[in-house]
């Protein structure tokens, strides 16, 4: 690594004037509400907010003492490793393609981008027109050829449906980015590997694919924030957690309890313990994986 | 010129203030549809009978979505004058102190007679408080959903004059705790999940969902709301038939009565005295047994009082559309201490947990003994930890 470069500020007061508008955006949006999400957590309340009580760390003896909610702890990993897993290796698939067409990028590249203007719940409802048991055309279709396809009782079907809609929504995202970082290699480092006789795909593994690796860190730490904290609305929408509890991940319970039940003070403990597991990520992934990326 | 025109300005000012003295009162509901357009035209008939409330009706999503909606414009300080709010919320709303205004209470400031013995039993008998006093306005009262654990377990127990839970179903008071895992409870989801394993019974889905696959023909026979029969009667391209709940004949007082479902209308309080009064107008009107009949008629939901069901039975309604009675039959028998009603707290967690538990038997992952045991200790801990925050 190189020598860091440090820019010394002779005034005091100018530093915080620039970084002013910075800091009281994140704490609007950030640091206000998880302070009062550690407030609440420690609080049970009625939901009309008419009679607020102090208890200590109840809420999260609570949760500790819930084995489905310790249970969903493995379903989070899964639904959170695949999502990220496929979400990335998809779109590098389809950046790779892309970058290689000629005529009518902008065509297959807009339509690409297009799934990211879409709230995730709708996406849920969408995915779940396709593949509901009663009235879904891919389930129609799936049935009519001998497979049984039904989301409302089978648990890795269920699985399934969630984990097409998240990544189904996450995939333009990463492909803008896929896309751009392919875009910054220089083509002199690709022509001069073919002239040396690299086939594709040597071409893409010696050289490509290491010069994407800051892109796909970075990719990596989004997309399992996203798979962590936005993908409630398809859960809800598709298949409210269940068959059971199967698709419950974290940040259903976190919205069902919260926003449905109105247990807040349970619901507060819950997104506590979730900030926790993702700050911890994403230390994680800056200590271990950020090693193994060439800048 | 200059002063007769800020005169005049000013007479322009009292017209349209004088315009505005009609009060405005705001109705939160959840009606979709063919029920949508009942309750617009409910509020449209009584602000065309008189002039000096406007009630206006407000649709805030699903009942879940428009309970959170009052929630949060509670605690902004500008909550609606009536909340509709589904069964499942009940126990919250009484238990939430200072929010809501006893309807009883209402009607006698406004000089309202308020009899609560003109409702039907089982209606009234749900949204009374220990003491007597009637909390609530018995809105649309249908008995039996497609939902499961509504049908197959709580009427499924009312109807069987079985305790679902202790305490008369937590009718009496917050330490109630569930008990559904009796021989009976046992033997009838063991026999569904049986069916389900032959293809005679099979599962659609949470909540109403399962409708749409009754009125597309798919499925021959459901178990649900009798505000199902609205859409019924409008999109279904067949005959149909309604009949009470199946049960079995062994068990000693069945077939008692179904518990209601549905939502009723609760007041919220810290309104103006003069808002109060357009409420209990409204209520009155919507308690005139024509306006009962015609609700009724037109949506399938239950009359909430006898003079209504009285009146529609005359009208010959009934014979013209046999077993569009079948709710109010199943409704108007005297109720026991087991059959009243039920009002459990931490209630929609628990419904969730009843469709949980019971989809892993429909699937054959779990038998019904193992699914109603993890019900009962699941819902249970939800039911002490309720009894504890409202101890008070």
């Amino acid at each position: 690594m190189a020598a860091e470069k440090r820019i010394v500020f002779r005034s005091t007061w100018l530093p915080w004037v620039l970084i002013a508008p910075q800091v009281l955006i994140i704490s609007v949006f950030f640091f206000w509400p998880a302070g009062q999400a550690l407030l609440q957590s420690f609080q049970q309340s009625d939901p009309f907010g008419t009679s607020v009580e102090w208890v200590g760390l109840e809420n999260f003896v609570n949760l500790w003492n819930d084995e489905t909610y310790l249970a969903s702890f493995g379903t989070t990993a899964i639904f959170s490793a695949l999502v990220a897993g496929l979400g990335i290796s998809i779109s590098l698939v389809l950046a790779y393609f892309a970058d290689r067409v000629v005529r009518g990028s902008t065509i297959y590249r807009t339509l690409m981008i297009w799934p990211y203007a879409v709230a995730p719940a709708v996406a849920g409802v969408v995915w779940l027109f396709l593949f509901s048991p009663s009235i879904g055309v891919v389930s129609y279709a799936l049935n009519q050829w001998g497979f049984e396809w039904n989301a409302l009782l089978n648990s890795r079907h269920a699985m399934a449906l969630v984990v097409m809609a998240a990544v189904w929504k996450q995939l333009s995202y990463n492909f803008l980015f896929f896309l751009a970082g392919l875009q910054s290699i220089p083509k002199s480092l690709i022509e001069a590997a073919a002239i040396d006789g690299a086939g594709p795909w040597k071409r893409f593994w010696t050289i490509q694919f290491p010069l994407l690796s800051p892109t796909s860190f970075f990719l990596l730490v989004i997309n399992v924030v996203y798979a962590f904290f936005d993908t409630f609305g398809i859960v809800d929408a598709a298949t409210k957690g269940g068959p059971g509890k199967d698709t419950a991940i974290l940040v259903y319970k976190v919205y069902f309890d919260g926003f449905k039940a109105l247990d807040l003070g349970g619901s507060a403990a819950q997104s506590v313990v979730l900030m926790v597991i993702v700050v911890a990520l994403t230390v994680v992934q800056f200590r271990f994986v950020e090693k193994k990326v060439n800048y | 010129m200059k002063l007769r025109l800020s005169l005049s300005a000013l007479a322009l000012g009292l017209a349209s203030l004088s315009a505005q003295a009609q009060t405005e009162i705001q109705w939160w509901h959840s009606m979709t549809a063919v029920n949508g357009e009942w309750v617009n035209d409910l509020a449209k008939n009584f602000n065309a009978s008189q002039k000096d409330y406007k009630i206006n009706p407000v649709f805030k999503g699903t009942y879940d979505e428009s309970m959170t909606a009052a929630v949060a414009a509670f605690r902004a300080g500008n909550a609606p004058h009536i909340l509709q709010v589904f069964e499942v919320g009940t126990a919250t709303m009484m238990s939430s102190k200072g929010v809501v205004v006893p309807v009883g209470k209402v009607m006698q400031d406004a000089g309202y007679k308020f009899d609560p013995s003109v409702y039907v039993p089982a209606v009234a008998g749900y949204y009374t408080a220990p003491s007597g006093q009637m909390l609530s306005f018995p809105f649309k009262c249908p008995f039996t959903t497609a939902w499961q654990g509504w049908t197959q377990l709580e009427s499924f127990s009312t109807w069987h004059n079985t305790e679902l839970a202790t305490q008369g179903n937590g009718m009496r008071g917050t330490n109630a705790r569930l008990v559904a895992n009796s021989p009976l409870h046992v033997r009838h989801i063991e026999n569904l999940g049986n069916m389900a394993k032959q293809g005679l019974f099979v599962y659609k889905g949470r909540a109403n969902v399962p409708e749409a696959s009754f009125v597309s023909g798919e499925c021959a026979m459901i178990t649900t709301s009798s505000g199902f029969y609205g859409n019924v009667a409008k999109n279904a391209k067949f005959g149909y038939g309604l009949s009470t709940l199946p049960y079995y004949p062994d068990v000693a007082g069945a077939p008692q009565n179904t518990v209601i479902g549905g939502a009723s209308l609760w007041v919220m309080s810290g309104k103006k005295a003069e808002e109060y009064k357009g409420v209990a107008a409204f209520f009155n009107y919507l308690s005139n047994a024509e306006v009962q009949s015609a609700s009724h008629k037109r949506t399938g939901y239950l009359p909430i009082t006898m003079a209504a069901f009285k009146l529609t039975e005359q009208s010959g309604f009934y014979k013209q559309n046999p077993g569009t009675d079948t709710a109010v039959n199943q409704m108007i028998r005297k109720t026991t201490d087991k059959s009243r009603g039920i009002r459990l707290g931490n209630y929609v967690q628990i419904r969730t947990i009843e469709d949980e538990e019971l989809e892993q038997v429909w699937a054959g992952k779990k038998t019904a003994k193992e699914a109603l045991d993890s019900i009962i200790k699941r819902g249970n801990d939800l039911l002490e930890r309720f009894e504890k925050a409202n101890k008070g």
